[in-house]
């Protein structure tokens, strides 16, 4: 047997884990009607075989129905669910992986605007800032029905097939309760920490009472919510005390912080940039403090750090669930000493930072996760091996190049730089944001284990592709900044990617004005307050930078607000005029009837790339299909088939940022799913 | 004042070297080719000394097969103005050569200065700066963190030498050999690529240059090459006595 202390199993309870990795609770808003149905199934399934001992499923489940959904949650008040459960854990169980779910009431982190329209509830008036609603203060009344809530849904996971069950206590309504911040109830449930811990273990008495001593329940909560008058570390131990002095609990999983605002919450789960397993000592605390079995997530991406945690004694399992979003199969990996192929989580984000815009959790480079039902994760060999020439070797091309590496075909890719990467190696002049670069080194390093031949250096013109006597060739070759956006004086526009890339350098008085609204302006935009010039960010949209998206853009506050950075939204730049050094800003709105003038020395657009599509033309008349792609033959994940031109010697496809400005995922996601066919 | 900078394409830095099965040497098929990265650093400082006003042309010269172009474009990429091929087809050639060869390219341009790698990361040799500065008999800075510019003859040059730093006052024409403490070389955008495509690369022969064939024959000759033996596996000792133990009765140090 190894001695891998992440390979040792683990004894919780009457429950056998084999292993000590498990995925923390997180919900991928991939619930169908508030139902676990196929893709939910198809997603924890993946991971069961992947080897992961035990995946806590859900994500705030909600056991009450004043508890509507922030990010399309399972609804486990329903009785319906329990048939779909029991396919869940079957389907997981067969892999010899445990499984439970989260149970919680949001209390205040919800809306009375979505569900049954009620009023949300918690232990005080104060409102969430995150999610906007100012709750009504509970009553005995809903205390009496929520606790009964808990039962009720505890004893559906029971039926379900669920190996245990959690409850959640940071930023939801149990611990809103705990916490003096947000419980301004008189006693008994109010006051005192006794009291305030008093609706908790009302709750796990009512479950015990229902589920029985054996079940499986533990809390994951905050042992120190790290705001002043908040729960103290002090309290957070005894807290923790409290919990194992009940009897009722069977494991802690331990939280630090708080989550009732964009920063709060990204300093609880850290996206790339941030330090690595900030809390992982603190937990380890906890651990030593109570003697009680401890999990713990939060930003472990590696299994060097986690074989570190558990090694150390620090925690008992340890979670790594952003990385199993990456990569479903780090388990697998680990046994067949194969550890060098794990995907790397690069802390993008992507996951999260979607659910909160009510979209389901999709990672930046595993275009097959959240698409299990018909993406692979494992990628068959084809039965005829083509030879396929790749011009490109960004995000897009890459991923093609692997793809088809593991198709078994014959691969050569063409890159005019003397490096790959494309737009990441932009992405990764930020010091925050180098872990980007890791999408493209995993790639690069399986590209070599497939045989993929790169010419670096090298731009490709029609000749060259020819050269090679392709039968599919795969135009991946990005594009180039599109700054032309004004009725007059684009001459004098500088692009982000000049500023990223140092090919300007910064002026002293600086607009940036971004319409595009993703990394790129907000990256330029601080290379250049930092060079302490004074910067304006403009956007004629209602919100700036909205294709950030909130976890992301706490990095960036952090450093643009303390550089004295402005923001204005709702205005357009329509018009630059040079006058000696000064540029002349024509301002006006989309809303009317404004017409202003600034001046700046220098004013950068961010406005996407324009196709680099010269090649992809070039090519296009001698190929089969003239580029065409069967948009139902992709959906629908069968081979392209089109014939445009009989003559054709080979068929051409064009994916990424050489078709339309997107995004990472969407380039990688183009060259998944067209490749995994061919 | 012209700079002349030569840049050799060597073996990428990130490539773990496979040897050849006959031992003759590293096997370079489908193996990824780079800048040499001190070559890297002199284009970068070349560039600076540009857009400081020191220097009004930066030139380029590689030597070796067509292929080495791609090594030019790379470095004009990065700002470069022009780019010299010197073809001599793909036998490695030993420093003295590429130090007559880059002699003649140097009284030819009539450059005032001449930046290159101190040494290369395929054969380490350290020796083509030096060869160079006798041959053209200049003065030369080797190891230079530091390139200051003076006036049109004199620059300042600071060396990285064991225990500290020395500054040298050297009369121009001169040879500068790069450190790695120099500068940091830009990031080549794709803008930039697009440029580079369309500079200047005049390719040269030796016959051209006025030198015989010959001259660019081996004087050495390799007689083996051999991976380094692979590192054994280390052991965790549980304190520092057994520690202190191992160190005195199996390692034999203390
Ligand atoms: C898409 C997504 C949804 C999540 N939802 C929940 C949730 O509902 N409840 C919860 O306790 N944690 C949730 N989390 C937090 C994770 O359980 C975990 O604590 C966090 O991702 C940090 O661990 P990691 O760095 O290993 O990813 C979620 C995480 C992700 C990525």
């Amino acid at each position: 047997m190894s001695n891998d202390p992440l390979l040792q199993p683990y004894q919780l309870k009457h429950l056998t884990l084999k292993n000590r990795i498990v995925m923390t609770s997180h919900e991928p808003a991939y619930p169908e009607d508030g139902m676990p149905k196929g893709r939910y199934l198809a997603y924890h399934a993946e991971r069961a075989k992947g080897g992961v001992a035990m995946t806590m499923t859900a994500g705030s489940a909600a056991v009450s129905k004043d508890s509507p959904p922030v990010f399309n949650n399972l609804l486990v008040y329903k009785d319906e669910v329990v048939p779909y459960l029991k396919n869940l854990t079957d389907a997981v169980h067969e892999h010899d992986t445990a499984i439970m779910i989260q149970l919680t009431h949001l209390g205040r982190r919800t809306r009375w605007d979505k569900g049954h329209w009620l009023p949300v509830v918690s232990a005080s008036h104060e409102r969430e800032a995150a999610h906007r609603a100012f709750p009504k203060k509970a009553e005995d009344w809903d205390i009496e029905r929520i606790i009964k809530d808990y039962a009720d849904a505890a004893e559906r996971m029971k039926a379900g097939g669920m190996d245990g069950i959690e409850l959640q206590a940071y930023g939801h309504l149990l611990d809103q309760f705990w916490s003096p911040l947000t419980n301004s109830l008189e006693s008994p449930y109010g006051g005192s920490l006794s009291n305030r811990m008093q609706f908790t273990f009302d709750v796990l008495s009512a479950i015990r009472e229902r589920v029985g001593p054996d079940f499986i329940v533990g809390m994951r909560y905050t042992g120190d919510e790290m705001l002043e008058n908040g729960i103290s570390p002090e309290e957070g131990f005894e807290i923790s005390h409290r919990l194992k002095a009940s009897g009722m609990v069977d494991f802690l999983n331990v939280i630090r912080g708080h989550i009732d605002t964009d920063a709060a919450l990204t300093d609880v789960i850290p996206i790339q940039g941030m330090a690595n397993n900030p809390h992982l000592d603190f937990a380890g605390e906890m651990k030593a403090a109570t003697g009680m079995p401890v999990i713990h997530a939060s930003k472990i991406p590696d299994v060097a750090t986690a074989r570190y945690a558990v090694a150390s004694g620090k925690v008992d399992l340890v979670g790594m669930t952003r990385a199993h979003i990456t990569d479903p199969h780090i388990v697998r990996k680990i046994i067949e000493k194969r550890e060098e192929q794990i995907r790397p989580c690069v802390g993008a984000n992507y996951c999260l930072d979607r659910i909160y815009q009510g979209g389901e959790a999709l990672c930046i480079h595993n275009a097959a996760t959240g698409r299990e039902q018909t993406m692979p994760h494992t990628i068959a060999k084809a039965d005829v091996s083509k030879k396929v020439v790749i011009v490109g070797a960004g995000p897009a091309g890459l991923e093609a190049a692997r793809v088809a590496g593991e198709r078994g075909h014959h691969v050569v890719v063409l890159e005019a730089a003397n490096v790959p990467g494309g737009q990441v190696l932009l992405t990764s002049q930020s010091e925050r944001r180098k872990e980007m670069m890791s999408i493209i080194d995993w790639r690069m390093a399986e590209c070599e284990r497939l045989g993929v031949t790169f010419k670096f250096n090298t731009w490709a013109e029609a000749d060259e592709v020819n050269a090679e006597k392709p039968d599919v060739v795969i135009i991946a070759t990005g594009g180039l900044p599109d700054t032309d956006v004004l009725a007059k004086g684009n001459e004098h526009v500088v692009s982000t990617w000049d500023i990223i890339s140092g090919d300007v350098k910064p002026g002293k008085n600086v607009l940036v004005y971004d319409d595009a609204g993703d990394h790129a302006g907000l990256q330029a935009a601080e290379i250049i307050a930092r060079s302490g010039a004074k910067v304006e960010i403009m956007t004629p949209d209602r919100s700036f930078a909205p294709e950030v998206m909130a976890m992301n853009l706490v990095p960036y506050m952090r450093s643009l607000q303390a550089l004295d950075t402005t923001f204005t939204v709702t205005y357009r730049l329509q018009a630059l005029e040079k006058d000696g050094s000064v540029l002349k800003a024509h301002i006006g709105s989309d809303y009317g009837g404004i017409s202003r003038v600034k001046e700046f020395d220098q004013v950068i657009v961010n406005h996407g790339v324009i196709p680099l599509d010269e090649i992809y033309f070039d090519l296009k008349s001698n190929s089969s299909n003239h580029g065409e792609i069967s948009h139902d033959q992709l959906i629908e994940g069968h081979p392209q088939s089109v014939v445009r031109n009989s003559e054709g010697t080979y068929q051409l496809f064009r994916i990424g940022d050489a078709v339309a400005t997107r995004n990472t995922h969407a380039a990688i996601y183009d060259a998944l799913r067209l490749v995994k066919d061919l | 004042m012209k700079a002349l900078v030569a840049v050799k394409r060597v073996i990428d830095y990130n490539v773990k070297p496979r040897l050849k099965s006959d031992g003759s040497g590293v096997d370079l098929t489908n193996v990824k080719m780079s800048i040499n990265p001190f070559d890297e650093i002199a284009v970068e400082e070349a560039i600076r000394l540009k857009e400081a006003g020191k220097v009004s042309e930066v030139v380029l010269v590689s030597i070796g097969s067509s292929k080495s172009e791609e090594t030019i474009r790379t470095g004009l990429a990065m700002g470069a103005d022009r780019g010299i091929l010197v073809n001599t087809g793909d036998p490695a050639i030993e420093p003295l050569a590429v130090a007559k060869i880059l002699k003649s390219i140097a009284e030819s341009e009539q450059v005032g200065i001449v930046i290159v790698g101190k040494q290369a990361i395929d054969d380490d040799c350290n020796q083509t700066g030096q060869m160079l500065s006798a041959l053209l008999d200049w003065p030369q800075g080797t190891f230079a963190s530091v390139v200051d510019i003076q006036s049109a003859d004199k620059v300042l040059v600071t060396r990285e030498i064991d225990g500290g730093l020395q500054t040298l006052e050297l009369d121009l024409p001169a040879v500068v050999t790069t450190d790695l403490r120099l500068n940091e070389p830009r990031f080549a955008s794709l803008p930039n690529i697009m440029k580079a495509k369309k500079k200047p690369v005049s390719k040269v022969s030796l016959a051209d240059l006025g030198l015989p064939e010959n001259f660019i024959e081996p004087r050495l000759i390799v007689q083996k090459t051999e991976a380094p033996e692979v590192r054994q596996a280390g052991v965790k000792v549980a304190d520092a006595a057994e520690l202190i133990d191992k160190l005195r009765n199996e390692a034999g140090v203390l």
